[in-house]
């Protein structure tokens, strides 16, 4: 039977991202990049059906045969900005942007957020967790969490890598399924949370041209950002920590106004690193809106979120602990709330509907969920 | 036996040293002594039964098996049961293979398979057994080298828990919900992880969309908590199930997402009965070989049988097919 090759279905490197329009990770050694010999190729005969893969492998020939390799259907890494935008086709993701300066608490935040949902500890958040496409992202930044001994000089989850601008992985990945609807629910929500350096979020608030743009092209269809903001840092730094966070408080306004991020909703500020905070916060959640109530360290950004909200954007504080404590020591504080928020506004019973009504675009007849890591070829 | 006969395959999957193999083998001896200890009734043993005999082996002389590396033993059977005394038996012949769980690293880290073919039996089977063993919950799988021994056993900690403080109620069609913790509780860290992505995998291969169940009893899940001899007495007493939500709610909440609930159960499981490496029990186990399954009945109680084949009867046949004991 003749035997045609068609176009590979995957690649068995796991940094590779050629096949979802990035780079080859062997671009050094092929110039060439479809030659790479880490693509894996399937072979279909004449009726169509898969060659058989000659005798069941021994678990010798299993390591040495890559061309044999399968792949999953998606890098258990974070998503690229293409993947991403190649998964909100096919279903209409929440994107929840967690935006800050560099060592500002955003992974740590996410991670704590994820082993509390892990864990079953979901007060006011009413989603299982359902499925995820970045499960292995996931467990880097757990097995980080979870080495970390207490010693204040090294870091928590380690400082987000600045990839390559175009392909960078940005976003961490949740499918939630809510918990009210259960048991005879079929509802599965896609919830892209962003994961990028703080560098290049520093960089955008400085100056937004094209160049920094880009690597954050996925404001555009940001629902919900969350700026995290390290109240230690703010502490010791006074006024002029206070003043770069509300520069990216005023960045945010100026994309809004000018019509760049149609989808935003809501912006929250998330204040991090609470278990070293000193001043006293206002003790009442509802005093957290006042900005009579804070002290006058935290105006300026509590002033910029009241200028978001005459714009019709919903504004929140949350006071946050990720990592006061090993996690041997102790429960996160306040870690799900922010998320809970987001949630309810982009899923709960007043959401509105999703700006410019999401609608699915045209994908091949053969269309999943999974379309995106496999364009055009429906076969796993 | 008439040619027509249904095949029924059931995977078996899970981590390293989760006690597949020592399970397969302890399966394969009950069906061999008889109706007595084993509701699956012994009908044709196909051509080749070396491989019943290699797994039964190690057990009869009182010991566990070795790691399974290269060789996976296979189980082929042809089997009657009866799901009720009332009933006519239903025939049908049983494929089960062993597997690796060193694989499941392998596959969590490289997102990619080996011997498809084999992946797309195990989607296309009548169901999963997936294994766990609560007596080696690693805190990581890739870390597990490094765990020092004492922390290996996953003893509750404070006060024993009751299934109230679990937050279980006696009703057991709804999905439990996991125990609130207090602030100075200790942060769990998820073992589950490479086991949710190998379902994701599965689940995949049988083109089901994230949070898409499948039409109720085309699918089962028996999660097998292994060893179940070796978890605490205060564990033991309650539905295997308390146990995995206060361990790994994370797998708990992932299949109340994409399964009906009546196509999930949870049992314990301890197939040798106790530990053979102490010498008493295992001359006791040379002896008279044998083991046990918990579970919870419908009114929610702990139920023990020395039926291991229960969790095979579920993933077969639904929950009628094992509630009948209470
Ligand atoms: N005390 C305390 N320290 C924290 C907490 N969360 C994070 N940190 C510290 O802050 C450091 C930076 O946190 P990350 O989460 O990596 O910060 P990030 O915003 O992701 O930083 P980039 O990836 O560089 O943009 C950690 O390594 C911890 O040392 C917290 O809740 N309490
Ligand atoms: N106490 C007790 N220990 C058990 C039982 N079943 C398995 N074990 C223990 O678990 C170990 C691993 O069991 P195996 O059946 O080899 O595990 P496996 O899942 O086949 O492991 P791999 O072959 O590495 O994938 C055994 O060596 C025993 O120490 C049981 O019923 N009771
Ligand atoms: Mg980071
Ligand atoms: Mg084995």
């Amino acid at each position: 039977m003749a035997i045609i090759q068609r176009k590979p279905s995957s690649c068995g490197n796991a940094h590779c991202t050629f096949l979802h329009g990035g780079r080859c990770a062997r671009a050094a050694e092929f110039a060439d990049p479809w030659k790479c010999t880490d693509l894996v190729f399937d072979q279909i005969d004449e009726v169509g059906a898969e060659s058989s893969a000659n005798a069941e492998p021994s678990d010798s020939m299993v390591t040495a045969s890559s061309a044999q390799r399968i792949d999953l259907g998606w890098r258990g890494r974070h998503l690229t900005f293409q993947e991403s935008d190649l998964l909100r086709r096919s279903t209409p993701a929440r994107t929840i942007a967690v935006l800050g300066d560099t060592n500002a608490g955003k992974s740590s935040l996410l991670t704590a957020f994820f082993l509390q949902l892990a864990n079953g500890q979901r007060e006011r958040f009413p989603y299982r967790f359902a499925s995820s496409l970045t499960l292995y992202g996931w467990r880097t930044l757990i097995e980080h969490a979870a080495d970390w001994q207490g010693d204040k000089k090294e870091s928590v989850v380690g400082h987000t890598p600045k990839g390559d601008k175009e392909s960078a992985d940005t976003f961490l990945h949740l499918g939630l399924s809510p918990v009210e609807e259960e048991p005879c629910g079929h509802r599965h929500i896609d919830v892209l949370l962003s994961d990028v350096p703080g560098e290049w979020i520093r960089e955008y608030t400085e100056r937004a041209n094209e160049s920094n743009r880009q690597p954050l092209a996925f404001l555009t269809y940001m629902q919900v950002a969350l700026l995290v903001i390290d109240a230690d840092r703010l502490e010791r730094e006074g006024q002029i920590a206070a003043a770069a966070s509300s520069f990216i408080l005023q960045r945010l306004l100026s994309l809004y106004n000018q019509g760049q991020t149609p989808q935003l909703r809501a912006v929250f500020v998330v204040l991090s690193k609470c278990d070293k905070l000193k001043a006293e916060l206002p003790p009442q959640a509802a005093d957290l809106r006042k900005a009579e109530s804070w002290p006058p360290l935290f105006r300026r950004i509590l002033a910029q979120l009241a200028n978001l909200q005459k714009r019709g954007l919903a504004t929140d504080v949350f006071v946050t602990s990720a990592f006061g404590q090993p996690l041997s020591k102790g429960q996160p504080k306040s870690v799900v709330q922010p998320f809970g928020a987001a949630m309810e506004l982009l899923d709960g019973p007043t959401k509105m509907p999703l700006a410019p009504s999401w609608q699915p675009q045209a994908i091949p007849a053969d269309a999943s969920y999974f379309y995106f890591l496999h364009a055009g070829d429906g076969k796993p | 036996m008439s040619p027509s006969i249904d095949q029924r395959t059931v995977a078996l999957l899970g981590g390293p040293d989760s006690g597949k193999t020592t399970f397969l083998a302890a399966l394969v001896d009950s069906i061999q002594q008889g109706p007595e200890r084993c509701s699956l009734e012994f009908e044709d043993e196909g051509e080749d039964v070396s491989p019943h005999r290699k797994l039964t082996e190690p057990l009869l002389l009182g010991k566990y098996p070795q790691r399974t590396k290269g060789e996976r033993l296979h189980i082929d059977l042809g089997l009657s049961t009866r799901l009720s005394p009332a009933k006519s038996p239903s025939h049908f012949r049983l494929q089960i293979g062993d597997y690796n769980g060193e694989e499941l690293e392998r596959l969590f880290r490289r997102l990619s398979v080996d011997n498809f073919e084999e992946w797309e039996q195990r989607a296309n089977a009548q169901g999963l057994l997936l294994f766990l063993r609560p007596d080696a919950i690693y805190p990581l799988v890739a870390k597990k080298r490094d765990a020092p021994a004492g922390e290996q056993l996953a003893v509750p900690g404070g006060p024993v828990l009751t299934p109230a403080d679990m937050g279980i109620g006696s009703v057991v069609a709804e999905v439990p919900e996991a125990r609130k913790l207090t602030a100075d509780d200790p942060v769990r860290v998820p073992t589950v992880l490479a086991l949710v992505e190998l379902i994701q995998y599965l689940r995949r291969l049988r083109r089901l969309l994230p949070g898409e169940r499948p039409p109720q009893g085309s699918f089962r899940i028996a999660i097998v908590l292994s060893a179940w001899d070796a978890v605490p007495a205060t564990w033991r007493q309650q539905r295997p199930v308390a146990y995995l939500m206060e361990h790994a709610s994370l797998l708990v909440d992932f299949l109340a997402s994409n399964y009906h609930l009546d196509d999930v159960f949870y049992f314990g499981v301890s197939s040798t009965g106790g530990d053979l490496g102490v010498t008493s029990h295992a001359k006791r186990y040379r002896d008279d070989p044998g083991g046990y399954v918990c579970y919870a009945n419908h009114a929610g109680r702990v139920v023990q049988s020395s039926d291991l084949a229960l969790p095979i009867r579920f993933v077969l046949f639904g929950d009628e097919a094992i509630v009948r004991e209470t």
